[in-house]
């Protein structure tokens, strides 16, 4: 077992991280001074991974979109229970996400922190599919993803996307399509289960006041009785930072009231998972802010011009295989919001904001929004 | 969003790469104006831009 503690003086954390025999690993942040404890299970597995090859030279197996998100909801569905009902009575509450590239499960929790530990990792870990919890489901996500077709701002951003990837898993909603999940089946949800679901594709990250040795036993004793064959997959990543393919100009009508704008920008390298990479990426997350912030100039003068109103962001997302910037909200005329958009990237040298003084305060204001004390 | 919760869910998000949040004041602290410039440098292409205009309908669109 490999467990290792690493104090980040700058950030006043303490990290202990531990590989258990099968793969499995722990994060583990004890923070004694709250009543309250958090734990994600996490999957390196998302709506993106739609293709896995299960020996070396095998064809690859390809999913339909969506299976990731279904295998989510499935999950907590047992034979005689409903994995959100075990935490209920152990006084947790527990919530599940899938994005591009990860699922999570997590719960938090005020006591019993082992007990709920022990819920999560077990009804993560052990699948239990039919063809009729299958077909129910269907209908299920099928209305969330009716929900979301009805949402104006969701299907712009599906289809921004699409302009951006197209033929890529990120040009499809992370549910699916009703049509591509009713190609879903057990033996499907099995198979992604055992190529992703395996301990050394799974981190447990435990933050909040418990005992850190404690968890690790109880973890270590779950996860001994758990035999685990080796892991089968092999990741098909679809990396996509061909700029040649995006659509560069769509107009879509829908039942609004007010227009709305979007630019996109695909990233045409990638962003490393080092630190190399994660210097680049708060670089960027900085120059955006810098130009078009709320506390700049840029962004006070828009809003005072009536091109903006307070629906206006952007957001930088890192994934697996690809990068993208997007900017967007409501406007009166979004070609003007848009031109606005592409003059300010383009000047960005002339701009004002671009000073020694602000990028101080703008980075005080982060490290004080993702750190908090 | 509740601090704990915060760190849990941004230590999870990052689980499967070298770097986590608490390397963020350092690398913060090192990054300079400069490097700040290059990155909207990399950013600021004429390629690989989607613009997307979504208006409301009209009669004839319906």
């Amino acid at each position: 077992m490999d467990d290792t503690t690493k104090r980040y003086a700058d950030a006043g954390e303490t990290l202990r991280r531990v590989t258990l025999p099968n793969g499995l690993r722990l994060q583990i942040v004890v923070k004694p001074e709250y009543h309250k404890t958090y734990a994600v299970f996490t999957t390196n597995f998302g709506a993106v991974d739609d293709q896995v090859r299960l020996q070396a030279d095998a064809q690859p197996v390809v999913v339909p979109a969506g299976t990731a998100h279904f295998l989510e909801h499935k999950l907590f569905d047992k034979a005689d229970y409903d994995a959100f009902d075990l935490f209920g009575a152990s006084g947790a509450s527990a919530n599940a996400f899938t994005s591009a590239t990860n699922t999570n499960y997590l719960f938090s929790t005020t006591r019993n922190v082992m007990k709920n530990v022990e819920i999560l990792l077990d009804f993560v870990q052990d699948p239990y599919f039919t063809d009729a919890t299958v077909a129910k489901e269907q209908g299920i996500i099928g209305q969330e993803i009716q929900m979301y077709d009805d949402d104006p701002n969701w299907q712009a951003y599906t289809s921004l996307l699409a302009d951006m990837y197209p033929g890529h898993p990120l040009s499809q909603d992370i549910a699916g399509t009703v049509d591509s999940i009713s190609h879903i089946t057990p033996a499907i949800l099995r198979t992604m289960h055992q190529a992703f679901y395996h301990p050394q594709n799974m981190v447990l990250t435990v933050v909040g006041n418990f005992d850190a040795d404690e968890l690790i036993r109880v973890v270590s004793a779950n996860q001994a009785g758990k035999v685990t064959a080796p892991a089968p997959q092999a990741r098909i990543t679809h990396d996509d930072y061909d700029v040649s393919v995006v659509q560069p100009y769509s107009v879509k009508r829908l039942d609004i009231v007010r227009p709305k704008g979007y630019v996109g920008i695909k990233g045409s390298a990638p962003i490393t998972a080092d630190r190399a990479g994660l210097r680049q990426e708060l670089a960027t997350r900085l120059f955006l802010e810098l130009i078009f912030g709320d506390s700049g100039h840029t962004y006070t003068d828009w809003y005072d011009q009536g091109v903006i109103d307070d629906t206006f962001g952007y957001e930088f997302n890192v994934g697996r295989g690809y990068n993208f910037t997007v900017f967007s909200g409501d406007a009166t005329d979004p070609n003007r919001m848009t031109n606005a958009i592409m003059a300010a990237l383009r000047n960005y040298r002339a701009n004002p904001d671009v000073n020694v003084d602000r990028l101080a305060r703008i980075i005080k204001a982060s490290l004080a929004s993702t750190l908090p004390r | 969003m509740n601090s704990l919760e915060n760190i849990a869910n941004q230590l999870a998000s990052r689980a499967f790469g070298d770097t986590n949040m608490f390397d963020y004041p350092d690398v913060l602290a090192e990054l300079t104006l400069a490097d700040v410039l290059a990155a909207g440098q990399a950013l600021v292409r004429d390629d690989g831009v989607a613009i997307l205009h979504l208006l409301p309908e009209t009669e004839a669109s319906k």
